[in-house]
This record gives C-alpha cells, sequence and structure tokens, in this order.
C-alpha cells in the first residue's frame, strides 16, 4: 500500500474501519482513535507520529497507511 | 515497570499488610486505569509503599498489594497493570482484567489522565455498565490546568452518578480527599464482584464483530457526559522544540548517540571507576588488612579462616564483591536509568528504533523490555508481557537471555576495557551485530505474525529528584537483598568445595575449555562463578584484570564471553513462569556452548589477524 500521500504538517481523517482486522481494531479504539476522526500528521521518519484529538501516538507506516485514506486530507 | 524488585512482588507480597499481621480489613480497593496515568504514584500516596513510578507506558506489570489506615480502621489496596479496556489486546491488560474478576472490592479506583478525559472515560463506563463501585480519579490536574484544560468535577460527578476526585498524586493533592471518598462511601457489601458475570462482560466487550458499535455508543455517551464539563482556555504548543530534537530522524539518533555517552560517563567511569575505586581503596583495604589481623589471631583454625578471609572468604571474596565493586556500578546505573524512565525519553527511543527492531521480528514496544534488560534481564523478561504477539514475547525473552548483559556486567566491562578504547568500541559493535544477527534468526525461526507498533508519547517531564532518589535506594535495596544471600552462598560453597577438594576438580574440569580461549587458568575461577550469576563472574573478571593476570586480548575476549553467559537464575526462573519450562531449557541450553563459541571466535579472530589491543 502506497504510503506516499503520508506528509507532515498535513491533517487527515482516520478511515471506516471496516476493512480493517479485529484486533487491530480493539487496539485503536483502546488508545482512542475512532473513525472520521481528524488527526495531524507530526512526523513521518523513522516512524509515524500522529497527534489525536487528546494524546501524541506513534505509530508505524503501515498502520498509518491503513487507517488514515489519501484521500482524506483536510484543508487547514 | 520496576526493576527485579517487581518481579518477587507478586502473590507474596499481596499476602503481607503493613503490620506484618493478617487481620481483616475494613474494604479492598483496587486502582485500575490506562498505562502511564499515575496509578502507582496514586498508590505509593495512599500506602507509603513504594512501587515504581516511571514516564512510559507498562511501568508495573503485577499487581501489588499496600494498606492504608483512616482512623483505627485498615483497608487494603491493589496497584493494577495498565488497560485500557475490558476488551484486552495484551497479557498486562488481562492480568489486570483477571484480578478485576477474581474477588470482590469494596471499591474501583479508576484513575484517569485528565488531559484524556475523553478516551479513557470509555473504561469508567464499561465498569459502571458491569455495575462496579467505581470512584473516578481525575490525576495530573496540575498538568491538565497547565495546558488549559478545566474539568468541573462536581458537573461531572453529578453527570456520572459517581464520586470525582480531581488528584495530582506525585505533588500528594488531593489524596485526602480520595481517601474520604474511599473511607465514606465505601459499599456496604462487597459480596457481589458486579452486577454482570464475567462471561457476560466478557462477551459484551471481548465480541469483535459489533465493537466499534459498541465503543461508538459508548463515545456518544460520553460526548453527552462531557457538555458543560470541560472547557479549553487555550491550546498549548503539543511538540516542543526539544521533542521535536529527540525524535528528529537526524537529531533524534544524535541525541541518543550522546545520551548512551553520557550513560557510559556516569556508570562506566563514575560509577565502576572512580567510585568503586574509592570505595575499594579508601575503606576496603582498611577494613580488609584489620579484619584479617582480627581473625587470624582469634582463630586457631586454617578451614575456619579461610571461610571468612583469604581467596575466597566470605568477607574477603563474597561481601567484597557485593559491596565494593557491584554496588556503586548498579546504584549508578539506576539512577542514570531512573532520569531516562521518568523524562519520559524510552518512548521516544522506542519511535527512533522501530525500524531497526521490526529487523529482528519485534517493534518499537521491544525497545522497552530490550532497554530495561541493561539495568536487570529478570524484570525486562516481566515486561515482555507488554508485547503484543507470541512471537515478539519468544523473541524478547530469548534476546534478553542472550544478547543483553545487565548493569553490573556492564559497568565492570567497561572499566576494565575503559583504559583501551579500541577493544570497547569492539566490545559495543561485536555485542550489536550479535544482538541483530541473533534477531533476525529467531525472527526467522520463531513463527508468527509481524507485530504493528502503536504506542503512546507520553508529555516530556521534568524527573522529580525526591521520585530519582526513592527509585534509586528502592531498587538497590532489592538488589542487595537479592544478591548478598546468593553471594554468601557462593563463598560458602566455594569454601565447602575447597574443603573437599570439590572446586579444585570443578576447575580443573573447565580449564580446557577456558585455555582454548586464550585465557589463563585462574580466568576458569571467573566462569565457574558466572554460572551462578553473570554478575559475580563480572566481579571476578574485575580483580583478574586489576591482578594483571589477563592481557587485553584476553580481557576482551573474557568479557564477550560473560556477556552472553548462561542467564542468572532469577530470570531462568521467570523465564519458565513467562514461557514454560521447555523454552527456558531451550534458550539456556543454547547459550552456554554459544557463549563458548563466540570467545572462542573472537579469540582466533584476534589471533588470525595478529592484532594485539
Amino acid at each position: 500500500m502506497s504510503t506516499n500521500f503520508l506528509q507532515a504538517g498535513k491533517a487527515f481523517k482516520i478511515c471506516d474501519f471496516s476493512e480493517l482486522n479485529p484486533r487491530l481494531i480493539k487496539t485503536l479504539l483502546a488508545i482512542g482513535i475512532l473513525p472520521s476522526m481528524e488527526i495531524k500528521i507530526l512526523q513521518v521518519y523513522p516512524s509515524v507520529l500522529i497527534k489525536t484529538e487528546e494524546s501524541i501516538v506513534a505509530i508505524d507506516r503501515e498502520t498509518a497507511s491503513l487507517i488514515i485514506a489519501g484521500n482524506s486530507e483536510l484543508k487547514q | 515497570m520496576g526493576f527485579c524488585e517487581d518481579c518477587h512482588k507478586t502473590s507474596s507480597k499481596s499476602a503481607k499488610t503493613i503490620e506484618g499481621t493478617e487481620l481483616p480489613t475494613q474494604g479492598e480497593v483496587l486502582l485500575i486505569g490506562a498505562p502511564n496515568v499515575g496509578k502507582s504514584a496514586i498508590f505509593y500516596a495512599l500506602t507509603g509503599t513504594y512501587t515504581t513510578v516511571s514516564n512510559y507506558p507498562g511501568t508495573t506489570v503485577e499487581i501489588f498489594r499496600g494498606e492504608f489506615k483512616f482512623g483505627n480502621s485498615r483497608y487494603g489496596i491493589y496497584d493494577a497493570p495498565g488497560i485500557y479496556s475490558l476488551a484486552c489486546t495484551t497479557d498486562e491488560e488481562r492480568v489486570a482484567r483477571s484480578f478485576l474478576f477474581s474477588k470482590p472490592f469494596s471499591k474501583i479506583v479508576h484513575v484517569i489522565d485528565s488531559r484524556r478525559l475523553r478516551t479513557q472515560l470509555i473504561l469508567t463506563l464499561q465498569l459502571l455498565d458491569a455495575g462496579y463501585p467505581v470512584v473516578l480519579v481525575l490525576n495530573m490536574t496540575d498538568e491538565a490546568e497547565r495546558s488549559g484544560l478545566l474539568i468541573d468535577e462536581v458537573a461531572l460527578s453529578e453527570n456520572l452518578g459517581i464520586p470525582v476526585i480531581k488528584t495530582s498524586a506525585t505533588k500528594k493533592t488531593g489524596i485526602k480527599n480520595l481517601i474520604e471518598k474511599l473511607v465514606s462511601q465505601r459499599s456496604e457489601t462487597s459480596t457481589t464482584i458486579s452486577e454482570l458475570s464475567h462471561e457476560e462482560i466478557l462477551k459484551r466487550y471481548e465480541a469483535n464483530s459489533d465493537a466499534l458499535a459498541k465503543h461508538t455508543e459508548l463515545r456518544n455517551k460520553i460526548d453527552k457526559t462531557l457538555a458543560g464539563v470541560v472547557t479549553r482556555r487555550y491550546t498549548t504548543k503539543q511538540t516542543q522544540t526539544l521533542d521535536r530534537a529527540l525524535t528528529h530522524p537526524v537529531f533524534g539518533f544524535a541525541m541518543l548517540l550522546v545520551a548512551l555517552f553520557v550513560f557510559y560517563l556516569v556508570v562506566g567511569v563514575f560509577g565502576a571507576q572512580i567510585v568503586v575505586d574509592l570505595i575499594d581503596k579508601q575503606i576496603y583495604l582498611p577494613f580488609a588488612a584489620s579484619i584479617t589481623t582480627l581473625i587470624e589471631s582469634s582463630i586457631g583454625s586454617r578451614p575456619l579462616q579461610d571461610l571468612l578471609i583469604h581467596d575466597y572468604g566470605v568477607l574477603t571474596l563474597g561481601l567484597r564483591y557485593a559491596f565494593v565493586i557491584i554496588l556503586p556500578i548498579v546504584f549508578t546505573f539506576f539512577f542514570a536509568f531512573a532520569v531516562i524512565e521518568d523524562s519520559g525519553y524510552m518512548p521516544r527511543i522506542a519511535f527512533l528504533l522501530d525500524r531497526f527492531f521490526k529487523r529482528i521480528g519485534l517493534n518499537g514496544r521491544g525497545v522497552i523490555p530490550i532497554i530495561l534488560g541493561f539495568g536487570c534481564a529478570t524484570m525486562a523478561t516481566a515486561a515482555t508481557r507488554t508485547l503484543e504477539t507470541k512471537k515478539e514475547r519468544i523473541i524478547a525473552t530469548f534476546l534478553l537471555s542472550l544478547a543483553i548483559p545487565c548493569s553490573a556486567q556492564l559497568g565492570v566491562i567497561s572499566a576494565i576495557l575503559a583504559e583501551k578504547p579500541l577493544a570497547l568500541l569492539f566490545f559495543v559493535i561485536f555485542m550489536t551485530l550479535n544482538f541483530l544477527v541473533s534477531g533476525m534468526l529467531a525472527s526467522k525461526l520463531v513463527k508468527g505474525r509481524q507485530p504493528l507498533f502503536f504506542l503512546e508519547i507520553p508529555p516530556l517531564r521534568t524527573p522529580h529528584i525526591s521520585n530519582l532518589i526513592k527509585k534509586t535506594l528502592s531498587r538497590a535495596y532489592w538488589y542487595l537483598k537479592e544478591i548478598i544471600p546468593i553471594f554468601l552462598f557462593v563463598s560458602i560453597a566455594i569454601w565447602g568445595a575447597q574443603q573437599l577438594n570439590l572446586f579444585h576438580l570443578a576447575l580443573k574440569a573447565i580449564t580446557p575449555a577456558v585455555n582454548a580461549l586464550g585465557l589463563p587458568d585462574q580466568a576458569s575461577n571467573i566462569f565457574l562463578y558466572g554460572f551462578l550469576r553473570r554478575d559475580y563472574g563480572a566481579a571476578g573478571l574485575y580483580d583478574l584484570k586489576r591482578a594483571g593476570i589477563l592481557t587485553a586480548n584476553g580481557a576482551l575476549v573474557a568479557s564477550i564471553t560473560l556477556a552472553l553467559f548462561v542467564p542468572c537464575i532469577a530470570q531462568f526462573l521467570l523465564t519458565i513462569r513467562e514461557r514454560g519450562i521447555k523454552a527456558a531449557l531451550l534458550i539456556t541450553g543454547l547459550i552456554l556452548p554459544y557463549a563458548f563459541l563466540m570467545g572462542l571466535f573472537v579469540h582466533t579472530l584476534l589471533n588470525v589477524t595478529g592484532i594485539t589491543i
């Protein structure tokens, strides 16, 4: 899956969870990441840092590309 | 997560009371909440019983019990590992949930990080839904208020229908209020665990198919609950300059190297050289001279003299190793390590190293137990339960046994090799390569899915000096408590074996292997000690080098072999508990020949290339 769209400073929406495996869904829900939630990418290397509603979460690029849809970039 | 004291304070600690009696209490309270919200700090503020408090998720992976008093009444209180919600994903969460289900509690204190109210109220609602008697603690309110977040706890209490208390546990504010709530609103009866059976709770929250729908329902409830409760005055800059630098793709790694170098200066130079030398020359040597004279003049029997003094005496070998060589090293290590833990730097290192750790079948989360392993591999083995998959837990346990030397070993080895920087550099490169290669091999051999990386990054905090001192003293106390009986036992066993001529036979048996590594006969002692404890062997290595018995090449070969040597007894027992007897035996059975083979490899490499360090 392409991760080129992940760029620091850009804001996106978390995608729908219907395609994700149940374990990942549980993990995301536990740390407060929900579908349609607005997040901001703070850094993309060596892994991805995202700022959510209430915290900063480090995730790998693979997970980031699973949960952030490339076409959901928000105008700031 | 604390050092090894944590591994030994599970069920045995739970049976212990403050007065050492078994009198019934007026109520039993459970502290529960997400990782890194300050449960252990609340526990300490309530009970005065110190459990490790740090600034990263997964500090506590066991259950702790303490007590607090109100008037003449006593109350039991438990500190559980972090749990985000009743739908668990890691073993540490399961430990907390199983304990919640295990017995009736008069109160469940749900501790929340005030800045993460919206996310963490999910567990509050789940607990209330299951019928538990909940008291909600909004911890870290000082930090929340500094970031402009104001919470009306009275309105929140009314909306939820439960007591809500604001606290700042590290400053001990709000604790009196919490105690009053726990005492005055104690449930009259605690005969039922919850209104729902455990099966119903699990069914309700573990079912994967509609987890999202249930979560969304709870979030809607939270939105209604928080209406008019939370006010944000201004938004703080979330990522400060230092934070950006620490996680920066270039500066972050440079700062990590600087941090490692500072760590080496504190432990390897200050602790292992300056302090050890000072204690040895100024305190130990005069003491040893007087005690030797006293014992030789008052005890006529040579075997009895040997038990206490001379080459293998309890006072001149066992206690000397513990107090003069090992203690200053682990003390400085624990202090420096506490700074890293409390500042919140550890999750940032995990973030930086995630990609490297993927190559060895782990991910960034695996960095935490591996780093903890440099303090004590036994404690770090317990911390592997914070890892999500079985594959990760097996690989991390294996690497902790094989590739990670403990603080005492590292301190001694860095002191020995410090005078030859090239040897120290070779040691570091060799151990890093060994870690990566054995990790990559383990990753290929252990089947399982590749874990995904996710980790909450806590804010950077200035460590409280009082917590640093308390943590260091608590760990040093634990360490002495654990090693003194073993060191004494080893000294007495060596003395007994000497009297029966068995020690000589054992040395004779391993001497050919030791000689094959290019080491002198006297080095056999340290490997014999190493079978019992790696740090005891390391202390022996320190003495050999100082006596001029080892060459620089020999010191390097011996350091590498000892650093890879068999795990200590405590780590072996914990590996059995966490991974099973088969895995523990397999790991240990592999490590022993591997350590000697690697020693032989380095010796041969130095010989063939003609390198003299």
